[in-house]
């Protein structure tokens, strides 16, 4: 990735990644750019300002929620999905990156270790890609190294890409899953443009699992276009004969949703696209999403080829679904949203027992509230 | 204060047979509805012409008056006396700057241009006469009501370009910047069929977006042509029935809202199925959620006596009720 411009915090001259950029400029400043797809060209390297530790925004009590936390340290992404909520989101759309691994460390480890008992499953993808931008993959080292030694916190690291090749050497100690978002390679080519081929994502996965990485699947969000039940059993098919189902940590399943606002942002900006022309309903959280029938269809028909290729062992779950969408797909539904931060939490530690040391306490859990 | 035009006091007789027309608005506000030609030459055949045309002098002017001379007011009364068959008129020669022609049609039109639209055609008139964009931004957006950025006159240009047939229904229907604005995103030939069914179906501002977004999505979903959508059978048979213009639109609205929600509008008539076969005899209503979103059914009851209300306890543990309810919440 070749940015237009690099411009960096004063504060942060001195790292080493700078180092790797042929030329920036140094200024305290973003340079403020309000188009989206020209911030992605242009990289601002900033400090920390303020908390980036907090709950997915995504969060609401009207579905199940997987509660996870993030660190929103990276603002807009080089990658250019078509379904992407960053381009109805930004404000300042500059491709923007806290890289300060000690204060943001510092941040979690004062949060978390107010709940000692609990697993954090921290994410540094929620408005950006988490390896994307190949020059500061130190960055990700750094956090990587960091987390080997915060005792209730899991770091999730998750991409659209392939360049993992720096995190094979760190000692990871098992607290770092990297997880890969999957569409079958028609969605790839049509829908996440510039992102890598399905194949450079499982060549990468495979390089991780050797490294001893957890790895997580993100089939989400599921996409509906002409033969996409075959092209779903196809890419389950494609990971499945790389990857071992050992090596997954989760699964999670979802589904194509956006705003309406969002709509038209999608519409205007890639109108070749065919993704907001197939049927959709509003939900309560005002997101456009195919009908649940449907939902309900490809969930189960996904669940029943994650079956067939084995992964029945890996910790399943949907993203952002109601309560009956649970109980038709899987027979079953989470109490509430902290039984099912409860579940995710002792499936890890009964099956990943490096990455989560302790067994979770259920009646803790059990009681969070949101 | 900048002096913009100089206006030669002298009232002279020319031929008219060269002018240069191409500063008439008039044509658009006839389009509009907002001039009336044939009650202006009425009381033109009483009074004649009692004040001068107005023509620019180009020799004297900027870059974008070429001919000669140019008629920049009077052109109604231009037509009229051409249709008496006269052969000079009284004129005011001006001499004008870009800015000052601007600064003309823009008190001459201004009071006039209420719609969005009605601004839309105005700046891109003031365009293809040749008056360049930042003279437009500069001097005319203000006067008009608007913001005076670039990205607002492209705006307006792009509603300005929509067809004409649907540009008359907006302004009349007095729409906003942004709800004509979305119309210059569906295809252009779907748009003018569409409002060539306004004489068949009625077409409210509502309905008419409706239509657009359901048929472009339609279209999208099944990477169809426009013709293509008006040749499917059940289309065709409603606009082309013989019912009335009201029931025609409620059956053509019914017919697009299948065609946009196929899965939903199944599942709706396969509950109002059980609805029907299971709880038609009992005096309560089932409601649900249409989205399918939600597992709740709302049973309603309308009672007028104390009586009807053990009527309608017996009813709900009647079991044929209890199965309609069961398999109404098997859907959810």
């Amino acid at each position: 990735m070749k940015f237009k411009s690099v411009t960096v915090h004063p504060r942060l001259s001195d790292r080493n990644f700078v180092r790797d950029f042929d030329r920036y400029t140094l200024a305290e400043q973003s340079p403020k750019f309000s188009d989206y797809r020209q911030g992605k060209r242009h990289l601002f390297i900033t400090s920390k300002k303020g908390g980036l530790f907090h709950i997915c925004a995504s969060l609401d009590p009207r579905y199940i929620c997987c509660s996870t936390h993030v660190i929103s340290h990276i603002s807009n992404c080089p990658f250019e999905c078509t379904y992407c909520f960053l381009q109805n989101y930004l404000t300042d759309t500059t491709l923007t990156v806290v890289a300060d691994t000690d204060a943001i460390v510092e941040e979690i480890f004062h949060k978390t270790s107010l709940q000692p008992w609990r697993l954090f499953r921290i994410g540094t993808w929620e408005l950006g890609d988490s390896l994307a931008i190949e020059p500061l993959n130190q960055f990700a080292i750094d956090l990587v190294s960091r987390f080997k030694s915060l005792d209730n916190c899991l770091l999730k690291l998750r991409t659209k890409g392939s360049a993992v090749e720096p995190l094979l050497d760190v000692e990871h100690g098992g607290k770092t899953v990297i997880s890969w978002t999957v569409n079958p390679p028609e969605v790839i080519k049509r829908e996440e443009i510039g992102t890598a081929s399905l194949e450079k994502r499982i060549q990468a996965m495979e390089k991780v699992a050797r490294a001893g990485y957890p790895i997580g699947l993100h089939f989400d969000p599921m996409i509906v276009f002409n033969g996409w039940e075959t092209a779903y059993e196809d890419l389950v098919d494609a990971i499945f004969s790389v990857i071992e189902p050992e090596n997954v940590i989760w699964i999670s399943i979802g589904s194509l949703r956006f705003n309406p606002e969002m709509k038209k942002k999608i519409e205007n900006n890639y109108p070749a696209s065919k993704i907001t022309a197939q049927e959709m309903v509003l939900g309560d959280d005002n997101k456009f999403r195919y009908p649940r029938p449907l939902r309900e269809e490809m969930y189960s028909l996904l669940l029943s080829f994650l079956k067939a290729a084995g992964a029945e062992q890996c910790f399943v779950y949907l993203c952002m679904e109601r309560w009956n969408v649970w109980e038709r797909v899987f027979g079953r539904c989470p109490r509430s949203i902290g039984h099912l931060d409860y579940l995710m939490a002792k499936t890890v530690h009964e099956r990943f027992p490096n990455s989560a040391p302790q067994s979770p306490p259920k009646d803790l859990y059990m009681a969070l509230t949101y | 204060m900048e002096r913009v035009s100089t206006v030669t006091p002298e009232v002279s007789l020319i031929s008219f047979k060269g002018l240069d027309l191409s500063l008439d608005f008039s044509g658009v506000l006839e389009l509009l509805g907002l001039w009336d030609t044939a009650e202006f030459f009425d009381s033109l055949d009483i009074s004649g012409i009692l004040c001068p045309l107005v023509i620019v002098d180009a020799r004297a002017s900027g870059n974008f008056v070429n001919g000669p001379y140019k008629l920049v007011d009077g052109f109604k009364r231009l037509a009229w006396a051409r249709r008496k068959g006269l052969d000079t008129i009284p004129v005011t020669r001006a001499q004008m700057t870009d800015r000052g022609l601007l600064a003309f049609l823009l008190s001459k039109y201004v009071h006039l241009l209420k719609t969005c639209v009605a601004r839309a055609l105005f700046l891109k008139f003031l365009l293809q006469i040749g008056i360049d964009d930042q003279a437009i931004i500069d001097v005319a957006m203000r006067p008009l009501g608007l913001q005076a950025y670039k990205g607002l006159l492209e705006k307006h240009l792009r509603i300005a370009d929509l067809p004409e047939e649907l540009l008359t229904f907006c302004h009349k229907k007095d729409f906003s910047l942004k709800r004509c604005l979305n119309f210059t995103y569906q295809p252009r030939q779907l748009l003018v069929k569409i409002m060539a069914l306004e004489d068949r179906i009625s077409l409210s501002a509502s309905f008419l977006q409706e239509l657009c977004d359901s048929i472009s999505e339609i279209m999208k979903r099944n990477e169809m042509a426009v013709e293509e959508f008006f040749q499917i059978e059940e289309v065709k048979e409603v606009l082309g029935s013989d019912i009335d213009r009201s029931s025609k639109t409620n059956l053509f609205r019914q017919v697009i809202r299948r065609l946009r929600y196929p899965i939903l509008s199944k599942i709706q008539r396969e509950l109002k199925e059980i609805e029907k076969e299971y709880l038609g005899p009992f005096p309560f209503e089932v409601k649900w959620d249409e989205s399918l979103e939600n597992r709740r059914l709302r049973i309603i009851a309308s009672i007028k006596h104390i009586g009807e209300l053990s009527d309608f306890r017996s009813s709900l543990s009647n079991p044929k009720a209890e199965e309609g309810i069961k398999r109404l919440l098997s859907y959810f």
